[in-house]
C-alpha cells in the first residue's frame, strides 16, 4: 500500500509537537507566581456568581441538527461528483433529483422558521419593539433566545452595574 | 517492526484512549472530546485497511458532525452527578459483554494479517474506492434507487429531528 498518509501523520504529530513544545520553552523563561484569584473563572471582571454549566439554548441544537443531516448530504455527493463528468446526464438527473428532496427540507425548516435565531422577530412582534417601550414577553423572549447567557445572568450584570 | 504496525499500534492506543476517557471521565464534555479521539483513531483504521472514501467520510460527518451535535446535546443537559446505580452499570455491562464476545469472535475468525491491508486482497487505495462507489450508485443495476432513497431518508431525519427538537424546546412556538 502506498503511504502517501505518511503526510498527513507528520503533519498531526508536527501540530501538537509546536504546541507543546512552546508551552515547555515558555515555562523554561517565564515568571511562576500562582495564586487563587487567577484560577477563578473570568466573567467579564464581575465576581462570577453561578456555575458555568449553565443549558444553553435548544437552537444551537437544532441547528447542529441540520448541519449534519446537510454534512451526510455532502457525503453522499461526493463519490457522485467523482464519477459525473463521464456518466453525463444520467448523473446530472439523478444528482438533481437527491438534491431536490432534501431541498423540501431544507424549504420545512426554512419556511416553519426554525432557520430564524430569533423566533419572536419571524413572528412579527418586532413593531412592539419598535412602536414603543417593549413588552415584559418581548423582552423576555429576546433574551431567551441565546443570544445572551439568559435572563438571570442579564439580570445579574444590569445590578451590579447600577449599584 | 514495519510502518503499518507502528501505525496500527499507535492508533488502537488513541482509539481505546479515546474510549476509556468517554467511558471514565465524571464531566460529559470530556467525555464527548475522547470520542473524537476514537472516532479519529477509526478513520485512520479506514486509511490502513486501504478504503480512504470511509476515512473521509468518517472524519467529516462523524469527527465533523455528530461529535459537534453530541457536544450541542451535552450543553443542553444538566451536569449528572449522582452515583451511577448497581442497575444501569448491570444493563450496561450484559451488553458489553455481548458485543466483546461478537468481537473477539470476529478477531479469531479473521484470515491474513491484522494490521492493514493484504496486498493482493484489499481495494486498490489511491481515489480508486471513491470511484468505484460512485459508479456504483450510479448504476441502475446496483445502488441508483438505494442513493435516492438515502435522501429521501435523510430527509424524515431532518424532518422529525428537527420537529422534535422544536417540541422539546417548548418556548416560540
Amino acid at each position: 500500500m502506498s503511504f502517501d498518509y505518511l503526510t498527513i501523520a507528520v503533519a498531526l504529530v508536527g501540530g501538537i509537537l509546536f504546541v507543546y513544545a512552546n508551552m515547555w520553552i515558555l515555562s523554561l523563561v517565564r515568571p511562576n507566581k500562582p495564586s487563587d484569584l487567577k484560577l477563578s473563572t473570568y466573567e467579564c471582571g464581575e465576581e462570577a456568581f453561578s456555575s458555568s454549566w449553565l443549558r444553553f439554548d435548544m437552537r444551537f441544537y437544532t441547528v447542529a441538527l441540520i448541519f449534519v443531516v446537510f454534512d451526510l448530504e455532502i457525503a453522499f455527493l461526493f463519490p457522485w461528483a467523482v464519477v459525473y463528468r463521464s456518466l453525463g446526464i444520467l448523473a446530472f438527473v439523478e444528482g438533481l433529483i437527491f438534491v431536490g428532496i432534501l431541498f423540501l427540507g431544507l424549504f420545512y425548516v426554512w419556511a416553519k422558521g426554525d432557520l430564524d435565531w430569533v423566533k419572536a422577530f419571524a413572528k412579527g412582534r418586532i413593531p412592539e419593539v419598535l412602536d414603543g417601550p417593549p413588552s415584559r414577553e418581548v423582552r423576555k423572549g429576546v433574551f431567551e433566545s441565546g443570544l445572551s447567557g439568559g435572563p438571570e445572568r442579564n439580570g445579574g450584570g444590569e445590578e451590579a452595574g447600577t449599584s | 517492526m514495519s510502518a503499518e504496525i507502528l501505525a496500527f499500534l499507535v492508533l488502537a492506543t488513541a482509539t481505546v484512549a479515546g474510549g476509556v476517557v468517554t467511558l471514565w471521565s465524571r464531566y460529559v464534555v470530556h467525555s464527548a472530546f475522547g470520542l473524537m479521539l476514537s472516532l479519529l483513531g477509526v478513520a485512520g483504521f479506514y486509511v490502513l485497511l486501504g478504503s480512504d472514501f470511509l476515512a473521509v467520510t468518517q472524519v467529516v460527518v462523524y469527527v465533523g458532525g455528530v461529535v459537534v451535535l453530541y457536544l450541542f446535546g451535552v450543553m443542553l443537559t444538566p451536569p449528572d452527578r449522582e452515583e451511577r446505580s448497581i442497575r444501569r452499570i448491570a444493563v450496561a455491562g450484559i451488553f458489553a459483554v455481548a458485543a466483546l464476545v461478537v468481537l473477539l469472535k470476529a478477531v479469531f475468525g479473521m484470515e491474513g494479517r491484522w494490521y492493514g491491508v493484504d496486498p493482493d486482497r484489499g481495494p486498490a487505495s489511491g481515489g480508486a474506492v471513491i470511484r468505484e462507489v460512485g459508479n456504483a450508485f450510479m448504476d441502475k443495476e446496483a445502488y441508483l434507487l438505494p442513493f435516492e432513497i438515502a435522501s429521501v431518508l435523510l430527509l424524515v431525519a431532518l424532518v422529525g429531528a428537527v420537529f422534535i427538537a422544536r417540541r422539546e424546546g417548548g418556548r416560540g412556538s
